[in-house]
C-alpha cells in the first residue's frame, strides 16, 4: 500500500486488520475472542499477524482461529496488500517506530496509551501524523470496555456532579518480570488507568507528587509508584501502581484495577476485573476444614482436582474446568446457586443450604444435617472472612476482562476513518499522559511535587 | 476488687455509640460515677436512665465526685484542658484520639499525666480492632515478611438527615479555630496504624487535602497522603466521612509484604444492602465491620487492667504523640503544596 489512509478514506470492504503483537500483548487479545464477535465479521476482520520480535504461540494461534496469515514481521506486514489498518499490541518505547512505520505503509493505526513512551517522543510523532493527515487512533482500553465507556457517559450527563476526588490502583504479580519493565516501571495497564482518568476528570494536572521504589522482587528498578495528583478543577487523584501481588492473589501477566471517581452527588466505582476472579480453596489434606475467605465460598467438587468457584457477590457457581458439570455428594441432586447468596442443595434431598452473602458460615438450614463435600471425611465449612486457612491453598483460578474491549477499540478506529474530526482522537490526550509522566519521573527524582504547566 | 470508679467527660456520638457500651459490657469491672457535657441535655440524656449525676462541666464532675479515672471523650480542642484538671486531682485517663491539636497540648499533656504519677491512654481504637490486631499479629509472626506498601482508604458517607453531620455549618469540625479538619479527626487513625504496621521512623511525608461538603470552605474534609518510612516501605491513605449519601462505608486495608499479603476490603463484605430511591446504600455497614462495640470493650478492658496490675499501655503517650506529630506534618505538607522532611517525631 503506497497511498496513506487518510481519514475519510474507507475501503468498502471490512476494515482488513493486521496485528502486530508480543507475547502478553497477543495474549490479551487472543482472550478476547474478537472473532466471535459478529461486529468485528461485519467490520473488521483480522488478515495478517505479525510478531514484534520472534515467533510466539499466541500470536500463531489468534493467526490459526481467524484465518489469518502469520507473517515473519512486522515489516512484512506493512508490505502486504490485504492491511488497511494495523493493531499494535506492542510495549509503548517501541510505539513511535511502528506507528511512523505503518504511516509510511499508508496503514491506519489502533494503539493502546500510551503512543510513546514520553512528551519528547510523542511531541515529534504527533507532528508527523498531522503531517501525514493519518488516522491514528490512541484507543485507551479501560475507556472502551462497557463499564468504562459508561461510566464516561454517567459523568458526561452532569449527574455525578464536580468530582471531589479519584482513587486508582493498579496491582500485578510481585514476580511478573515483563509488568512494568516497558515504560517508566509502570505497566500499561497503569498507564491505560491514567489515559482514563484524564479523560474522564477532563481538566489539566496542575501538581504532581510521585515517589517510586522497589520493593518486591520484581527484578524491575522501581515497581511501586505511588503519586498523589491535584487537577486545575481541584479534583484531588490519588494513584498507585505496584508488583506486590504474592501468587496466591493473582496468575502471572494478570493484574488488578481498581477505580473510583468520587462527584459532590455521586460516585462512580470500576472493577474491571472483579467478577471474573475466582479464588479457589481446597483441602490440601484430607480432614482439615475447608474454609473460605471474604471474596467467595469455595467448595470441592465431585470430581477431585477441579475446584469449585464462586464469584465474590453470589454469581453463578460455575466449575472452573468447562465441561466439568457441578454435582453433590447424592448422586442426581444439582448443586445450583442462586444471585445474592449462594444456594446449595445438600447432600440430603430437600434440605437446602444456605449461605449469607459476606462468606458468613455456611450451614445446614435443618439441625444436625451436616454439610458434606464430596471428598468423604472432609467437612465443608466456611467461616467469617479474616479467619486463618490451615492447609487450604487459595489461587486465583483466572482472570479476564469483565467486558472485553476490543470491539469499543476497533469502533473507535473505525469512526475515525469515516469521520475526519476523529482522525487523532486521543493524541491531544496523549500529550497530557505524556506531559503527566514526565512530571511524575520528575517528582520521583526530586522527591518534591512537581507544578504541570500546560499538561 | 472493686470496680473502677469513672467519670465521663463528653457526652457526644462516641461516647453514647462506643463508650457506654463498653462500661456496660465490662460493669463487674469498672462503674460509671458521673458524666459531664458542656451540652446539658446530652449529659442528662446519658444520666438520667443510669440515674448517675450529670454535670455541665468537667471541672464540677471532678470537684465533686470520687473518682479512679475519667473516659474524655470529648473533641480534640478540650482535651488538653481536661486531661490537666483530671491529672491534677490524681486521676487515670482514657481519652479519645487524637491526644490533641498540637504537640505543645501534648507535651503539657503528658508532663502533667507524668507529674501526678497517673496513667494517660490515649484511645487508638484501631489497635483494638480485629482486622488490625490481625493484621498486627500476621506481621509479627513473619508470615507477611518484610512490610513494603501499605495502603488504607477509609472512606464514609455523609448522612444529610442526620444532625451533628461533621462538617456541616456550625458543627465544631467546621470551624478552624478549633480543627484541623479531617487530618486529625480520622487520618489520625491512619498515621498511627501505618508506624504500627511498618515498624520504623517515618522519613518524609505528601499531602493534599480540600473541602468538598457543602457550606464548608474553610476545613479540609478530605486528604489523601503518602508516607516513606526509613526502612523504605512506603504507606498511602485516602480519607473522606462527607462522600455522597448512598456510598458504602468503605475501609480497605491493604498491607503487601515481601513474603505475602494481608487484605481487608470493605466492599467484599457487605451485609446488608438498602435498595431506596436514592439508589443503594449499605446502613451500619462500617460499624458492623469494626465492630465497634467489642473494639472499645478491648480497649476498656485493658486499660483498666493495666490501672490494676501496673502493665504496660500498649498505646502509649509517645506513640500518640507520634501519631499526631505525623498527621501534623501531613496537614503542613498539604498546606504548603511541599513534601515535608521528618527527623524522629518532628518535621524538620
Amino acid at each position: 500500500m503506497s497511498t496513506p489512509a487518510r481519514a475519510g478514506n474507507v475501503p468498502q470492504h471490512p476494515v482488513r486488520l493486521g496485528v502486530v503483537g508480543c507475547d502478553r500483548h497477543a495474549r490479551d487479545l487472543a482472550a478476547q475472542h474478537p472473532w466471535e464477535y459478529p461486529f468485528v465479521g461485519r467490520h473488521a476482520v483480522i488478515t495478517a499477524c505479525a510478531p514484534l520480535a520472534s515467533a510466539n504461540r499466541e500470536l500463531e494461534a489468534l493467526a490459526r482461529r481467524t484465518g489469518a496469515r502469520l507473517m515473519g514481521s512486522w515489516r512484512e506486514l506493512l508490505a502486504a496488500s490485504d492491511v488497511d489498518a494495523v493493531l499494535l499490541l506492542v510495549p509503548p518505547p517501541r510505539r513511535p517506530e511502528l506507528v511512523r512505520a505503518a504511516i509510511e505503509a499508508g496503514c491506519a493505526v489502533l494503539c493502546p496509551a500510551p503512543l510513546a513512551p514520553d512528551a519528547h517522543q510523542l511531541r515529534a510523532l504527533a507532528q508527523a501524523i498531522a503531517d501525514a493527515q493519518a488516522v491514528v487512533v490512541t484507543a485507551g482500553v479501560l475507556a472502551h470496555t462497557p463499564a468504562g465507556r459508561n461510566a464516561l457517559e454517567v459523568l458526561a450527563s452532569g449527574t455525578v456532579g464536580r468530582i471531589e476526588s479519584a482513587f486508582a490502583a493498579v496491582r500485578w504479580h510481585a514476580h511478573d518480570a515483563h509488568a512494568g519493565s516497558a515504560h517508566a516501571g509502570l505497566p500499561d495497564a497503569a498507564w491505560d488507568v491514567l489515559d482514563f482518568v484524564l479523560e474522564a476528570l477532563d481538566a489539566p494536572v496542575s501538581r504532581v507528587y510521585a515517589h517510586a521504589a522497589r520493593l518486591f522482587e520484581s527484578g524491575n528498578p522501581h515497581d511501586t509508584v505511588v503519586s498523589i495528583m491535584r487537577f486545575a478543577s481541584g479534583t484531588v487523584f490519588s494513584f498507585e501502581a505496584a508488583a506486590c501481588l504474592p501468587p496466591v492473589l493473582t496468575i502471572p501477566d494478570a493484574g488488578e484495577i481498581e477505580l473510583e471517581l468520587i462527584g459532590a452527588h455521586e460516585a462512580l466505582r470500576i472493577e474491571p476485573f472483579q467478577t471474573a476472579v475466582s479464588v479457589a480453596l481446597t483441602s490440601a489434606q484430607e480432614g482439615v476444614p475447608l474454609t473460605s475467605t471474604p471474596a467467595g465460598v469455595a467448595l470441592t467438587s465431585a470430581q477431585e482436582g477441579v475446584p469449585l468457584t464462586s464469584a465474590p457477590a453470589g454469581v453463578a457457581l460455575t466449575s472452573a474446568q468447562e465441561g466439568v458439570p457441578l454435582t453433590s455428594a447424592q448422586e442426581g441432586v444439582p448443586l445450583t446457586s442462586a444471585p445474592a447468596g449462594v444456594a446449595l442443595t445438600s447432600a440430603q434431598e430437600g434440605v437446602p443450604l444456605t449461605s449469607a452473602p459476606a462468606g458468613v458460615a455456611l450451614t445446614s438450614a435443618q439441625e444436625g444435617v451436616p454439610l458434606t463435600s464430596a471428598q468423604e471425611g472432609v467437612p465443608l465449612t466456611s467461616a467469617p472472612g479474616e479467619v486463618p486457612m490451615p492447609g487450604a491453598q487459595a489461587r486465583i483460578e483466572r482472570r479476564d476482562w469483565i467486558d472485553p474491549p476490543i470491539a469499543g477499540m476497533l469502533g473507535a478506529l473505525l469512526a475515525a476513518m469515516h469521520e475526519p474530526s476523529r482522525a487523532h482522537d486521543g493524541i491531544a490526550r496523549q500529550q497530557r499522559l505524556c506531559a503527566l509522566a514526565d512530571a511524575m519521573r520528575a517528582s520521583i527524582d526530586s522527591a518534591q511535587p512537581v507544578e504541570v504547566i500546560a499538561a | 476488687m472493686p470496680p473502677v470508679r469513672i467519670g465521663l467527660i463528653g457526652c457526644g456520638g462516641i461516647a453514647k455509640a462506643a463508650h457506654l457500651p463498653a462500661f456496660d459490657a465490662l460493669h463487674a469491672l469498672v462503674r460509671l460515677v458521673a458524666v459531664a457535657d458542656t451540652d446539658a441535655d446530652a449529659a442528662e440524656a446519658l444520666a438520667r436512665p443510669r440515674g448517675i449525676p450529670a454535670y455541665r462541666d468537667h471541672e464540677r464532675l471532678l470537684a465533686h465526685e470520687d473518682l479512679d479515672a475519667v473516659v474524655i471523650a470529648s473533641p480534640e480542642y478540650a482535651h488538653r484542658e481536661q486531661v490537666e484538671a483530671a491529672a491534677a486531682r490524681g486521676l487515670h485517663v482514657l481519652c479519645e484520639k487524637p491526644i490533641a491539636l498540637t504537640l505543645e497540648d501534648a507535651d503539657a499533656m503528658i508532663a502533667a499525666c507524668d507529674h501526678a504519677g497517673v496513667r494517660l491512654m490515649v484511645g487508638h481504637s484501631r489497635r483494638f480492632t480485629n482486622r488490625y490486631l490481625r493484621a498486627r499479629e500476621a506481621i509479627d509472626a513473619g508470615e507477611l515478611g518484610a512490610v513494603r506498601l501499605i495502603r488504607e482508604n477509609e472512606r464514609r458517607p455523609r448522612y444529610e438527615d442526620r444532625p451533628g453531620q461533621y462538617y456541616q455549618r456550625g458543627h465544631w469540625t467546621a470551624d478552624p479555630l478549633r480543627s484541623r479538619g479531617i487530618v486529625l479527626t480520622a487520618a489520625i487513625h491512619e498515621t498511627d496504624l501505618f508506624r504500627w504496621f511498618a515498624g520504623s521512623d517515618p522519613i518524609s511525608v505528601y499531602a493534599e487535602h480540600h473541602s468538598t461538603m457543602a457550606g464548608n470552605e474553610s476545613v479540609p474534609d478530605f486528604i489523601s497522603f503518602t508516607i516513606r518510612f526509613a526502612n523504605g516501605c512506603i504507606a498511602s491513605s485516602e480519607l473522606s466521612r462527607v462522600l455522597p449519601p448512598c456510598y458504602p462505608g468503605f475501609h480497605q486495608l491493604e498491607i503487601y509484604g515481601s513474603e505475602g499479603a494481608f487484605r481487608a476490603r470493605d466492599t467484599e463484605l457487605s451485609s446488608l444492602t438498602h435498595y431506596r430511591r436514592a439508589g443503594a446504600s449499605h446502613p451500619g455497614h462500617y460499624g458492623i465491620l469494626l465492630q465497634r462495640a467489642e473494639i472499645y470493650v478491648r480497649q476498656l478492658a485493658v486499660f483498666i487492667d493495666a490501672l490494676a496490675t501496673g502493665a504496660a499501655l500498649p498505646v502509649t503517650a509517645a506513640d500518640a504523640r507520634a501519631a499526631l506529630a505525623l498527621a501534623l506534618a501531613a496537614d503542613r505538607s498539604a498546606r504548603t503544596g511541599r513534601a515535608v522532611t521528618l527527623t524522629g517525631d518532628a518535621p524538620a
